[in-house]
């Protein structure tokens, strides 16, 4: 394999690895940003692949599993919106166990789908642009759904920052009280960002069971829900830091394979194999704790009401 | 106002499991799987099939008892540690170092058990107390780095058990020789031959002698009363002149230590060896026990001897992601039931909750 | 007589164990300034609260131009033309002056914001009321005057016929107090309607048209004409006597003869906090049997002050002496063991909280001597007759020990917390605040217990933004402002303009 070649399979799988951590970070941003911690897209971003998969199976066609998918992450937002929201409950603990339902739902609902076959998107390629030289085969020959992502993430962007509705948002995390008294719909926008964003990684683990890897195995995800929630945080909630760590996560994750398939001898002994495992996992310890011995600067702060229940008639102020 | 009874909340936790149950039973027909045999063969399993069933309960709670322990700790103290499955492989992995690697064959029962409860305990320790370090300097998420530390351990216990320390190859390490066994009540059967078969192991005393001290950490010590204030509001735990960085890693430390001597029990005294997926995630269901018994130890002793009951059952079910399933309802239903139960009755005195989170 | 523009009567608000309000009323006309007066717990911001939508009562009426309305929520309120500016404001401080403007704005229309046309609308109205502010600044770096100009801004701009001022000099220097003082009578004289809320007299006299006071829930005297009552009666009204109240004469203090040396000292301390600079080289000495009153409006640098005396902060430069050692830098441990006391500013969220149990608030301070036997093990016996110990210092009306912290009146926790610092027989007492939202009697208590502290040895050093009390219990008195220490105002008796002046920035000597 010439190194060309590593690097075009390295960034097209960067890109492809990466909008399923897009996409769930991107709602987990999208909750968060509105002070809801919602800890449970691992499981959400499982149940969804497993559901993803199961109704692509089912219909024979891809399109309306990845809606499935996006219904089943919708419907885990809604069930912990109520329980954090309006119930006001702890959010970790919430999340949590969501986090452990969607775990052992796909487990138990994917057993009959192992081995399976299962409609999945192919790569579309993009006329004209995929003659690129290098980068036309990497980032233009993708499942459609990986587009996607890379849209949403100016959208998202603009949305937070130029609209009326992002400016709620934002004033929600900060300061519920006061956007509140302002006439802001607390619980109601608090609910529908929830929602969304638990939608949204519903996209995502359609997306990885429909499009990057397509087809079920039990644990599909290895952890990218937590990974997607940590790249939050070091992408300082917003949607150009998230778009980075996804890039530079989609490619750890297919660094051990390439590496190994490389010739180079150190890699060649399986041991290293198990090493290489671990890499994506302490990269994320490592990031969070550059980020936080970094971030401590005010633009990368966590929105101030994040994880704090609300109440009509409580006029804490910030 | 006065500050809730007890009962009042035990009896929220029982209803919410009562309601998780029915509530697991329709997902699982919704799935495909039979919930009424289901149940009767966890029923079975877990309690009222003889004697054999109750100690394999007990067996499997002993694991649960400690990273219960473990997780109450760390959560009264108001520290996340979602990561006691990672911390108790890491402790297996010292206690199997201990047993076959680094000490000289021959070594004495009476020393080398000790000596791998010892090294579990503190490979636990270190894998919490790095996340400690890391949230008590750099205001890290303990969330993350715990999770992220027990993929880590995973594959780090892969390595020594397809590689380092493999037997011939296969995937598990060679077993143990007989003085690393924890002693168990089997071993008595030359004399009492009731008791042949029964694989209760002398883990169980220790989980039980650690509920006990971790009560009277909490409720009698200044260090308890220093982490029960932390628990609540880290700004008046600071204002109050607590050394919080040294008790954020203490506790998460202790608490990753009584993980590691959860696993230290389970390669002691279960199963014999390293090998994959001794752990049918002792560490993860030991969240739903610490949480349902309010973080109470004497609470954890019968609610982990509960849910190993439910464990031990299901591992006879299939498919095996039941037992996750199942936590993850009982769990959000208690939680439903708590917080249901609680805004209604602050609603009852008018006014709202001067906070969230702890039970 | 024409409509007036805002009505409330009979109304009753129920909290938890007591009623805000009951009976209340008042009735405020277009164009005038109207006052509601009453202490600290009358009832003053409840009623408020629900003319702006916030509160729902269990009983009462309100009519809005003579229409009767219920509202639902402060976004009804404000479409009826009823806007309030809170004590605290209710802005967001990570977010622009533009934003908090534009949040929740119905004119700020459309998907997309017209973020440009609307700043230039803003800028217009701003200069028109004399409230100009810097659109693009952020909120959280603003000094308190700015952030209530931005807080009034917001509200004219929601065209409001009724302005609310919810104890609007709290905040400010006596001169930003007479320039809020204009504006106010400037929009009257445009013909809104304003409503100032507050429990000091003088400014009430200095700028209402007409009063109505409160006590205890329910309205004692509706719309007096300013003339119509002397200010003693007022007062009296305001407290619940009849005729007029006997002036509180303070105690004769009797000042320590000698001057004694210093416990702690600060020399030349800088501190600040996320870059922007907190406390510029302060330096100031404690004295046993004195108390350092230190005067200044509530962001000057006051909690980083007594965070550094408390040793709750390290300072970033200067030291930190105690007694002749430098304990510059030690932990807070340190400060504690060495009998610093310390009464923070925040009552529920740093010096305890809500959901600690009593007991478990008055152990705070003592827990690590109340252990007994060879471990030092802490019985809940010995913690529960520590905290009846603490109850009983300064006569704290408790519902039981084990009931929550948040079961506590704002009082009776200070009463509760004052307690707990003294029955530990503080050498040095850091006091934050002591008396902010506590009713007159628990005031006075508290301020009687820091002077008898101050003549049992104490040093006490007082901040406060009340500079009646600072005039009043200081045997020394400086000025904060802007994290610098003023030199030590002559007195006693201390000249209250010498302390106005001061407080704005002017009389500052180089170096003092």
């Amino acid at each position: 394999m010439t190194g060309l070649d590593l690097a075009t399979g390295l960034l097209g799988a960067a890109v492809a690895r990466g909008a399923p951590l897009v996409f769930t970070a991107l709602g987990e941003m999208l909750a968060e940003r509105a002070g809801v911690l919602n800890l449970g897209l691992e499981g959400v971003l499982l149940a969804s692949a497993m559901a993803g998969v199961a109704g692509a199976q089912a219909t024979g066609s891809a399109l309306a599993g990845l809606a499935l998918a996006v219904l089943v992450g919708a419907l885990f937002g809604l069930l912990h919106a109520w329980l954090t929201v309006w119930l006001r409950s702890d959010q970790v603990v919430t999340g949590l166990a969501l986090a452990f339902l969607g775990i052992g739902l796909s487990s138990v609902g994917g057993a009959p789908l192992v081995g399976e076959l299962a409609p999945s998107f192919g790569p579309l390629a993009l006329p004209g642009l995929v003659e690129l030289p290098v980068v036309g085969r990497a980032l233009f020959a993708q499942p459609w759904p990986v587009y996607l992502a890379c849209l949403l993430l100016p959208l998202a962007h603009l949305g937070l920052s130029r609209t009326r509705w992002g400016l709620s948002v934002n004033a929600l995390g900060e300061s519920p009280a006061a956007a509140a008294a302002m006439g802001v719909p607390v619980r109601g926008a608090r609910t529908a960002c929830v929602v969304a964003g638990s939608a949204l990684a519903g996209l995502g683990g359609g997306t990885l069971s429909l499009a990057v890897t397509p087809g079920w195995v039990d644990g599909l995800s290895a952890g990218q829900g937590w990974i997607a929630i940590g790249l939050v945080i070091v992408g300082g909630w917003r949607p150009w830091g998230i778009a980075l760590g996804a890039l530079v996560f989609g490619a750890l994750s297919r660094l051990g394979l390439d590496l190994q398939g490389s010739g180079i001898p150190l890699f060649q002994d399986p041991n290293t194999g198990y090493v290489l495992s671990m890499l994506p996992y302490l990269a994320a310890i490592l990031v969070l704790v550059a980020a936080g011995a970094l971030g401590r600067g005010r633009s990368r702060r966590a929105p101030s009401a994040l994880g704090r229940p609300w109440w009509p008639g409580d006029t804490h102020a910030g | 106002m006065r500050a809730e009874s007890a009962w009042a909340r035990a009896r929220r936790s029982l209803l919410g499991l009562a309601f998780g149950l029915a509530l697991g039973a329709v997902l699982l027909e919704l799935l495909g799987v039979p919930a009424g045999e289901a149940y009767a063969a966890i029923l079975r399993a877990g309690f009222t099939g003889g004697w054999w069933a109750l100690s394999d309960t007990l067996t499997k709670a002993t694991p649960l008892m400690l990273c219960g322990l473990g997780c109450a700790l760390a959560f009264r103290a108001g520290l996340w540690n979602v990561g006691a499955e990672g911390q108790l492989f890491l402790g297996a992995w010292a206690a199997t170092g201990v047993a076959t690697a680094w000490l000289p064959a021959g070594t004495p029962g009476a020393l080398l058990l000790p000596l791998m409860a010892l090294a579990g305990f503190a490979a636990g320790a270190l894998w919490g107390a790095l996340p400690g370090l890391m949230r008590a300097r750099l205001g890290v998420s303990e969330i993350l780095t715990t999770l992220m530390l027990t993929y880590v351990a995973v594959h780090w216990n892969d390595l020594f058990i397809y590689a380092v320390w493999s037997d011939r190859g296969f995937q598990m390490t060679p077993l143990f020789p007989a003085a690393a066994w924890l002693p168990r009540l089997s071993d008595l059967a030359a004399e009492h031959p009731s008791l042949a078969g029964l694989t209760l192991h002398a883990g169980f005393l220790v989980a039980l002698a650690a509920a006990a001290a971790l009560w009277l950490l909490m409720q009698r010590t200044r260090l308890g009363f220093e982490l029960r204030v932390a628990g609540v509001s880290e700004r008046v735990a600071r204002a109050a002149g607590m050394p919080l960085g040294r008790n954020i890693v203490l506790s998460l430390a202790l608490s990753g230590g009584l993980a590691g001597l959860a696993g230290m029990c389970e390669v002691s005294g279960v199963v014999h060896r390293l090998q994959q997926g001794f752990s049918p995630g002792y560490g993860y269901a030991a969240i739903l026990v610490a949480w349902l018994a309010r973080l109470h130890p004497a609470a954890v002793v019968l609610v982990s001897v509960l849910l190993a009951g439910l464990l031990s059952g299901a591992k006879q079910v299939q498919p095996g992601g039941i037992a996750m399933m199942l936590e993850g309802v009982i769990l959000t239903s208690v939680v439903a039931a708590d917080f249901l139960g609680r805004a209604s009755s602050w609603r009852r005195a008018g006014r709202p909750d001067p906070g969230e989170g702890a039970p | 007589m024409s409509v007036p523009a805002l009505e409330l009567r009979d109304v009753r608000v129920r909290f938890p164990g007591a009623l805000a309000c009951d009976g209340a009323g008042l009735e405020v006309r277009a164009g005038e300034v109207h006052a509601l007066v009453g202490e600290n717990g009358a009832g003053k911001s409840t009623l408020m609260h629900v003319a702006a939508g916030l509160l729902r009562p269990e009983r009462g009426e309100l009519r809005v131009r003579g229409q009767a309305r219920r509202f639902a929520s402060p976004r009804e309120a404000q479409r009826a033309g009823v806007a309030m500016v809170f004590q605290r404001f209710m802005l967001i401080d990570q977010l622009s002056v533009l934003d908090n403007l534009l949040l929740g704005w119905e004119r700020a229309r459309g998907f997309f914001l017209p973020r440009r046309r609307l700043s230039v609308k803003l800028s217009a109205l701003a200069a028109r009321v004399g409230l100009e502010c810097p659109l693009g600044a952020r909120v959280g770096d603003l000094s308190a005057g700015e952030k209530q100009r931005v807080a009034l801004l917001r509200a004219l701009s929601r065209d409001a016929r009724v302005l609310i001022l919810d104890e609007p000099t709290a905040v400010l220097t006596p001169d930003e107090a007479a320039r809020l003082f204009d504006i106010v009578r400037g929009l009257a004289a445009g013909g809104v309607a304003v409503l100032f809320v507050s429990h000091k007299l003088p400014e009430i006299l200095a700028v209402a048209d007409r009063l109505t006071v409160l006590h205890r829930g329910r309205t004692v005297a509706a719309g007096i004409p300013r003339a119509g009552a002397s200010p003693a009666e007022i007062a009296g009204m305001m407290v619940g006597q009849v005729g007029a109240p006997r002036a509180e004469a303070p105690d004769a203090p009797d000042r320590p003869d000698e001057i004694q040396p210093p416990l702690l000292e600060l020399m030349g301390v800088s501190l600040s906090t996320d870059g922007a600079a907190r406390l510029a080289e302060v330096s100031l000495a404690l004295r046993p049997g004195r108390i350092l009153a230190l005067a200044g409006v509530a962001g000057n640098g006051q909690g980083e002050l007594a965070a550094v005396c408390a040793g709750l902060r390290a300072p970033g430069a200067g030291r930190v002496w105690f007694e002749g050692q430098d304990v510059t830098g030690r932990p807070a441990r340190h400060f504690l063991a060495r009998g610093v006391g310390y009464l923070a500013e925040d009552r529920h969220g740093e010096a305890t909280h809500g959901r600690l149990s009593i007991t478990d608030s008055a152990a705070l301070r003592a827990y690590r001597h109340l252990g007994r036997g060879p471990l030092g093990l802490l019985h809940p016996r010995a913690l529960e007759a520590h905290a009846a110990r603490v109850v009983a210092e300064l006569g704290v009306s408790a519902p039981g020990l084990a009931a929550p912290s948040a079961a506590l009146s704002g009082g009776n926790l200070q009463k509760l917390l004052l307690g707990r610092e003294l029955l530990e027989r503080p050498r040095v007492l850091v006091a934050h605040q002591p008396t902010q939202g506590l009713d007159l009697g628990a005031a006075a208590a508290v301020r009687a217990r820091l002077r008898a502290a101050a003549r049992e040895g104490a040093a006490v050093l007082l901040l406060s933004s009340d500079l009646d009390e600072v005039l009043e219990l200081g045997d020394e008195v400086r000025v904060l402002f802007r994290g610098r220490l003023s030199a030590p105002l002559a007195g006693p008796p201390f000249d209250r303009a010498e302390a106005g002046a001061r407080m704005a920035g002017l009389g500052w000597a180089e170096g003092a």
